[in-house]
C-alpha cells in the first residue's frame, strides 16, 4: 500500500518548529539563512557556529587566494630584448585585493642560464643536464617559498663582447628585471652552476630575519682585496641594498642580493662607464666584478650601502674552487652545517662541472628525504 | 591542547582523544562560553597561520650598529657653533707668506715625485690651547687644518648652505673679505648656512696637486665636504669666488628651485655639452630635480655656480665625478668631466636640470650692462649672481671683485 505524504495538525515537534520558523514574519533573512547552514551543518541551533563557519570560509578564501604569488617567466630573452613582460597583478591594480596579501612576491630569483647560447660551440649533452638541474631547483625553491623567478638568458652576443661592453649583460639584465616586477623589493642573483641545497630554507629565515648578526659592513674582518678599510663619507647606519659575498680572490657575483631603490638604480648605471672601461678593461679579468670593487674602493656612497654575507651563507664553494685555500673553513660547503647554496664557480675552467653538480644534486636529495618520502618509493 | 572549561558551576566533562564531545555539549556547556572557546580556539589557530606566513611583528630586522661613524676626509671632527662656517681670513697675508710647504707633509714616493700629503688622524686642537699659542704663524697652520673638521650637527629648519672656496695664493686680503662677506650678508638675510674653505685645503686630495690644472675638481670637494658637514639642510649652492651674489633678496627655494622658474630656465632638448649627439629630456620631472647647473651661450656646462639636492644621486654625482679614474683621466675640465658622467649615466642626467646661465650664473660685463641689450646670459640688473669669467686670463679678478662689491655696498639695486 502506498502512502501519499499529507499534513496532519498533529505533526511531531521538529516539524512543528520549523513551521512556525518560516512562518515567523519578523526572522530577517540571515536568520532564516543561518537556520540552513545550522541544519547543514548539524542539529545544533547554533548561531555562533554558523558566524564561525562564515569567518572560516572568510579567512580560508583569505589566504588560499592571497598566497599564489609564484611567478615564473621563463627565458625572458636577453637583455637587449626591449619587450618586456605585462607587470604582474599589483596591490595598485585591484582595489578588491587591497587586504589580501601582496600579489608581487617580495624576492624575485634571477637565474643566469644558457650561458654562452651555443654561440661559438655546441652545447653538449651534460650542459643541457646541468641547466636542467638548475632550473628546475631554483622552479621548485620558488615555488615553495612563493618568490618569483626570471630565467635570463646569456647568449654569446657582439654587445657584450671585447671592445663593446664585454661582461656588462649582468648589469642590464639587472636592470631589466627591475622594471619586470615593478613592486619587488629584493632579486636575487643565481649563476647556473649553482644548487639550493637546501629548498626548505626561507630567505626570510636564513637571512634577512639575522642580518644584524650575519652582516659584515666593513672590511676589517676579511678584506682579501687589501683594500683601504676606512673611506671619507660612508655611512654605515645605512641600511644594505646589495649583499654579497668575497672569496679568497674579492668580491663574488655568483650569488647576490639586491634591493630595488635609488641607491641600487644609481649603481647600476654608474658601473659601467667607457671612461673607466678605457683605463682598466685589460687588468679587468672579472669585469663587471673587478669594476664593482673599482668602484667599492674609491666612492663613499657606494660603500655605504654594501654589505657582505660570509660566503658560505648564499655561495659555499666546492673543494675545487680556491683550491689553494684548502684548509680554510671559511669558503667551503660543509655537509654537517648544511650550508645553503652551493656554487660551482669556475667549473669549466678545467674542471668536471657535470660531475661537480651531480655530486651536489645527489648530495642534496639525500639531505632532504624525509621519513615519509620512504613510502613512495 | 585541549580547551578545558573554566567554569565553577560545570564538573569537567571527560573528553576522549582531547577533543570536546560534540554531541553533548549543549549539556556541558553554556552556549555562550562555548562560542567564547571556539572563536578563542580558531583566533589561535588564525594567529599561529598569520605567524607562521608573516613572522613576528616585532621581528624585523634592527638598522646595523655604526661601527665607525661616517666622517670626511678627516676622522676627528669638531662641532660648529655657527651655522656660518668660514676659515679666519686674516690669515691670508701670513697663508701666503708660509706657503703650502709648511702647511702640509711633503712626502717622496716610491717612484721618486713629491706629493702633500694630510694626516687623516690629525687631533683638532682645543679653543683654549689655541689661546695659548704665541706665534701667528703656528695660529694661522693650526686654523688652516682645523678648519676641515667642523661639521653642523643642530638640527633646526636651515634649509639652504651657500658653499664656496677661498684662495690666499692667488687673491688678496680685499677681494676675500668681500666674497665671504657677500655670502654670510647673502645667507643672514634667509637664515641660509654658509660653508666656506681654503681651496688648498684640498691639495693632498687630488693626484695633480697643481691648483692652476686641477682646482676646478675642488668645486665638487668641498660640495660633498658640505654636504657632509650638514647633512640636515637640503639644498647647496656653490657660487665660486669669481662671482658675486647681487640681488639678496631672492630666495633659493622661491626663486630656483620653484618648479616655474625651472620650467621658464630650462634648456630642453638642447645637446648636454657642445655638438653632443645626447640631449636633454624634453618631459623632465621638474620636482625630482636634484641637480641644477647652468649652461653657457656656447653649450657648454658653467660650473661657477651650481646647486645640489640632498640626495643619494647627488652624492653619486660629485662622488664619482671625483673618483680618480674620471678626474684625472687625460687633462679631463671639470666641464667635460661632468658632461661625460651626464651623457653615459641617464640615472643622473634624468635628474639634472641644465638650465639659462642667467639663473644662477651671469656673465658680467661692464659694456654690455650700459648697451642695455638685454640677452640670456650676460648680467644685467636685478640677476642673482654676477661672475667675471675671463677675469683670471685677464688677471683682473681681485680688482673686479672688490669694485663690484663695493659698488653694490653703496648701491644694493645696481
Amino acid at each position: 500500500m502506498s502512502v501519499l505524504p499529507y499534513y496532519t495538525e498533529g505533526e511531531d515537534d521538529e516539524e512543528k518548529k520549523k513551521k512556525t520558523l518560516y512562518r515567523n514574519p519578523l526572522l530577517t533573512p540571515f536568520r532564516l539563512l543561518s537556520h540552513r547552514v545550522q541544519n547543514m551543518l548539524g542539529n545544533s541551533t547554533n548561531t555562533c557556529r554558523v558566524l564561525l563557519f562564515f569567518a572560516f570560509v572568510v579567512t580560508f578564501f583569505y589566504f588560499w587566494t592571497g598566497e599564489d604569488t609564484t611567478t615564473v617567466s621563463h627565458l625572458t630573452g636577453g637583455a637587449d630584448d626591449s619587450q618586456t613582460p605585462p607587470p604582474l597583478m599589483s596591490r595598485k591594480n585591484s582595489p578588491w585585493w587591497s587586504l589580501a596579501p601582496e600579489k608581487t612576491p617580495r624576492f624575485v630569483i634571477i637565474l643566469a642560464a644558457n650561458e654562452g647560447g651555443g654561440v661559438l660551440r655546441w652545447k653538449n649533452e651534460q650542459e643541457w643536464a646541468i641547466e636542467k638541474i638548475s632550473i628546475e631547483n631554483k622552479k621548485s625553491y620558488a615555488k615553495r617559498h612563493g618568490y618569483g623567478l626570471t630565467i635570463k638568458d646569456l647568449t654569446t652576443s657582439k654587445r657584450y663582447s671585447h671592445e663593446y661592453r664585454e661582461g656588462w649583460q649582468k648589469v642590464d639584465i639587472l636592470k631589466q628585471t627591475f622594471r619586470e616586477f615593478p613592486d619587488t623589493e629584493w632579486f636575487w642573483w643565481l649563476d647556473l652552476d649553482t644548487l639550493i641545497m637546501e629548498p626548505d630554507r626561507s630567505l626570510e629565515s636564513h637571512i634577512f630575519s639575522r642580518l644584524d648578526r650575519i652582516l659584515d659592513r666593513t672590511l676589517e674582518s676579511f678584506n682579501p682585496l687589501e683594500l683601504e678599510t676606512d673611506l671619507p663619507y660612508v655611512d654605515y647606519t645605512q641600511e644594505a641594498d646589495l649583499l654579497i659575498t668575497q672569496d679568497c680572490g674579492g668580491f663574488n657575483l655568483g650569488s647576490f642580493l639586491i634591493r630595488k631603490s635609488d641607491w641600487s638604480k644609481a649603481l647600476l648605471d654608474i658601473w659601467w662607464d667607457p671612461v673607466l672601461y678605457e683605463q682598466k678593461h685589460m687588468m679587468w679579468e672579472h669585469r663587471e666584478q673587478d669594476a664593482l670593487e673599482t668602484l667599492y674602493a674609491s666612492q663613499g656612497w657606494i660603500r655605504s650601502k654594501v654589505g657582505f654575507l660570509p660566503l658560505r651563507i648564499i655561495n659555499s664553494f666546492p673543494p675545487g674552487a680556491c683550491s689553494e685555500f684548502r684548509d680554510d673553513p671559511r669558503y667551503f660547503y660543509e655537509e654537517k652545517t648544511r650550508d645553503f647554496v652551493v656554487n660551482m664557480a669556475g667549473c669549466n675552467f678545467g674542471r668536471d662541472c657535470w660531475g661537480e653538480i651531480s655530486h651536489y644534486a645527489t648530495l642534496m636529495e639525500k639531505l632532504n628525504r624525509k621519513w615519509y618520502d620512504r613510502m613512495f618509493f | 591542547m585541549a580547551f578545558k572549561p573554566k567554569g565553577k558551576s560545570h564538573q569537567p566533562p571527560t573528553w576522549g582523544f582531547g577533543l570536546p564531545p560534540l554531541n553533548n555539549m549543549k549539556k556541558s556547556l553554556g552556549r555562550k562560553r562555548k562560542c567564547v572557546k571556539w572563536s578563542a580556539g580558531l583566533g589561535v589557530v588564525f594567529f599561529v597561520v598569520f605567524i607562521i606566513l608573516h613572522g613576528f611583528p616585532g621581528s624585523k630586522r634592527n638598522p646595523e650598529t655604526s661601527i665607525v661613524p661616517a666622517h670626511g676626509y678627516y676622522v676627528n671632527e669638531v662641532p660648529a657653533s655657527s651655522q656660518l662656517i668660514f676659515p679666519t681670513v686674516e690669515h691670508t697675508p701670513i697663508l701666503k707668506d708660509m706657503g703650502i710647504r709648511s702647511l702640509f707633509i711633503l712626502r717622496m714616493e716610491v717612484d721618486g715625485s713629491k706629493r702633500y700629503v694630510y694626516k687623516p688622524n690629525d687631533v683638532p686642537l682645543p679653543d683654549e690651547e689655541k689661546k695659548k699659542i704665541m706665534s701667528q704663524e703656528t695660529l694661522a697652520k693650526r686654523a688652516f687644518l682645523d678648519h676641515g673638521k667642523l661639521v653642523y650637527r643642530r638640527e633646526n629648519e636651515l634649509k639652504t648652505v651657500i658653499v664656496s672656496l677661498i684662495d690666499f695664493e692667488n687673491e688678496d686680503l680685499d677681494s676675500i673679505i668681500a666674497v665671504v662677506q657677500n655670502r654670510v650678508d647673502y645667507a643672514q638675510k634667509h637664515n641660509y648656512g654658509v660653508y666656506i674653505r681654503w681651496i688648498q685645503e684640498f691639495i693632498p686630495i687630488l693626484a695633480e696637486q697643481d691648483l692652476s690644472r686641477s682646482g676646478e675638481f675642488c668645486k665638487l670637494l668641498v660640495m660633498r665636504a658640505a654636504m657632509h658637514a650638514f647633512p640636515n639642510a637640503e639644498n647647496f649652492l656653490f657660487v665660486d669666488n669669481k662671482s658675486l651674489i647681487m640681488n639678496l633678496k631672492l630666495s633659493v627655494e622661491r626663486d630656483i628651485l620653484n618648479p616655474s622658474t625651472l620650467d621658464l630656465t630650462l634648456k630642453r632638448d638642447v645637446s648636454v655639452s657642445t655638438n653632443s649627439p645626447i640631449k636633454t629630456y624634453t618631459n623632465l620631472d621638474l620636482k625630482s630635480v636634484k641637480l641644477i647647473i647652468p649652461q653657457n651661450n656656447r653649450g657648454e656646462l658653467d660650473i661657477s655656480s651650481f646647486l645640489v639636492k640632498n640626495s643619494v644621486q647627488s652624492k653619486a654625482f660629485l662622488e664619482y665625478v671625483s673618483d680618480p679614474l674620471i678626474r684625472d683621466f687625460d687633462g679631463i675640465s671639470i666641464s667635460e668631466a661632468i658632461s661625460h658622467v651626464l651623457q653615459w649615466h641617464p640615472e643622473l642626467l634624468s635628474r639634472t636640470a641644465i638650465v639659462i646661465s642667467k639663473l644662477m650664473s651671469s656673465e658680467y660685463d661692464a659694456e654690455t650692462l650700459l648697451d642695455e641689450n638685454q640677452n640670456s646670459f650676460h648680467y644685467s640688473k636685478g640677476d642673482f649672481v654676477a661672475h667675471f669669467k675671463d677675469c683670471a686670463v685677464k688677471g683682473t679678478c681681485n680688482a673686479d671683485i672688490t669694485n663690484l662689491y663695493n659698488k653694490l655696498q653703496h648701491n644694493p639695486s645696481s
